[in-house]
């Protein structure tokens, strides 16, 4: 009996590790993005916003505390448990569901659904993450809004390097060991940390890297238009020079 | 024929384009080409062989040189005018064709056709698209294609 692999996205995300690793300072800065979301979506005040993959809730809280309607959507259960304590501490009702992204339960509800942080391209085909997107749409109210935040696909290939360390506050190595397979289009990434007292975990990263065009042609199968795009959330303009790529799309029909 | 764009493209390939190229397309590159042309598409001997946007058939009369039935086909009749010159030069037999690379004929004749960085110069990815579906039609079944672009990532 072969015990099945369970899926890389689950994996990662399991405990002790993406807590530690990515989030102090990026709550912080979840703070300024927040500032750049909500004029990117142009949507009016109060309105209905769903953060899809929203991993420990700091756009979610970010957005609550702004005044908008939040839903924080995420397949684990230990970054809900993050982002409710964090929807807490705020002071802010957001409302948590868990559940894969391709199986948002509600249609028609919202004015915006926003994407963050490379949460896109995860998993085995483009048609799997196709469904995603369907499943974004449908939603969306008629003329509803959709940003995506991803990695530069351009900019990582100018700028390529095979292996990568950083060195955390507590002394951890985290080694990073990637590949790019061209025929996919997929960035498969091994990822080694090192505690100070020389306990090793690894842990695996199978992401596929979508080009603007890829993505806008994916986009639009969902039925959301591509209306403008980004490099970076300080509003700079798209390029292979940025290391972001923000998408804002709308879904077709009129609100 | 359309737009803009291939019209652009065009005026390049009639003028700008043979001031350059000889800088960079050497002799020596030329020969490596051909061996792995030859190679990748395990032609026989003789085999009908369309050179899809042959300029100025740097490829069509090496292989043409190796006894291949080659058929070049390009758009610029400057190209075709240097092509022709040349293949008359060395003493070589290629068909020459002056067409839109969307329009190859005749059906199910070649064994094989190469596209030696002439691809992507149409206005859309369904123009593009059409080009590829022309040498679909070319090619005999089992037939082979080998195209030779620019890498993106790069």
């Amino acid at each position: 009996m072969t015990k099945r692999r369970s899926k890389w996205y689950v994996d990662f995300f399991r405990a002790g590790f993406y807590h530690d690793w990515a989030l102090a300072e990026r709550f912080e800065r979840a703070e300024r993005e927040a500032e750049f979301i909500v004029e990117a979506l142009g949507v009016p005040a109060g309105a209905a916003i769903l953060d899809l993959c929203c991993g420990e809730g700091r756009h979610t809280v970010a957005l609550a505390r702004r005044g908008y309607r939040t839903t924080g959507l995420d397949l684990s259960a230990l970054h809900l448990r993050h982002a409710r304590r964090a929807a807490r501490e705020a002071g802010v009702a957001v409302r948590w569901h868990r559940a894969d992204m391709r199986d948002i339960p509600w249609q028609g509800e919202f004015d915006a659904v926003i994407n963050m942080f490379t949460a896109f391209g995860y998993f085995e085909s483009d048609e799997e993450d196709g469904k995603a997107l369907d499943a974004a749409a449908r939603a969306l109210h008629p003329g509803g809004r959709f940003l995506l935040d991803t990695i530069n696909r351009d900019w990582l290939m100018r700028n390529w390097e095979a292996r990568g360390w950083r060195e955390r506050e507590d002394g951890t190595l985290d080694l990073e060991d990637r590949r790019f397979d061209p025929a996919s289009g997929r960035n498969r990434v091994r990822v080694i940390s090192v505690q100070p007292d020389g306990t090793r975990d690894e842990r695996h990263i199978d992401l596929r890297l979508y080009t603007l065009k890829e993505l806008t042609g994916l986009l639009a199968s969902a039925g959301l238009a591509v209306r403008r795009t980004w490099g970076g959330f300080d509003g700079r303009d798209y390029s292979i020079d940025s290391r972001r790529m923000i998408v804002l799309a709308a879904k077709e029909g009129v609100a | 024929m359309t737009a803009r764009t291939v019209k652009g493209t065009m005026d390049f390939y009639e003028d700008a384009f043979y001031r350059v190229a000889p800088q960079q397309l050497t002799a020596e590159r030329q020969e490596a080409e051909v061996k792995l042309i030859v190679r990748a598409l395990e032609l026989p001997p003789g085999a009908r062989l369309l050179d899809l946007g042959c300029g100025y058939g740097r490829h069509a009369i090496l292989l043409a040189q190796r006894g291949y039935a080659v058929t070049g086909l390009d758009l610029s009749r400057t190209s075709l005018r240097v092509a022709r010159r040349s293949a008359r030069e060395a003493g070589l037999r290629v068909r020459w064709l002056r067409r839109d690379m969307r329009d190859v004929p005749p059906a199910d004749y070649f064994q094989a056709a190469i596209c030696m960085g002439a691809f992507g110069v149409l206005e859309t990815d369904e123009e593009d698209a059409k080009a590829l579906a022309a040498v679909r039609r070319a090619l005999q079944p089992g037939g082979r294609f080998l195209l030779d672009h620019k890498n993106r990532e790069w």
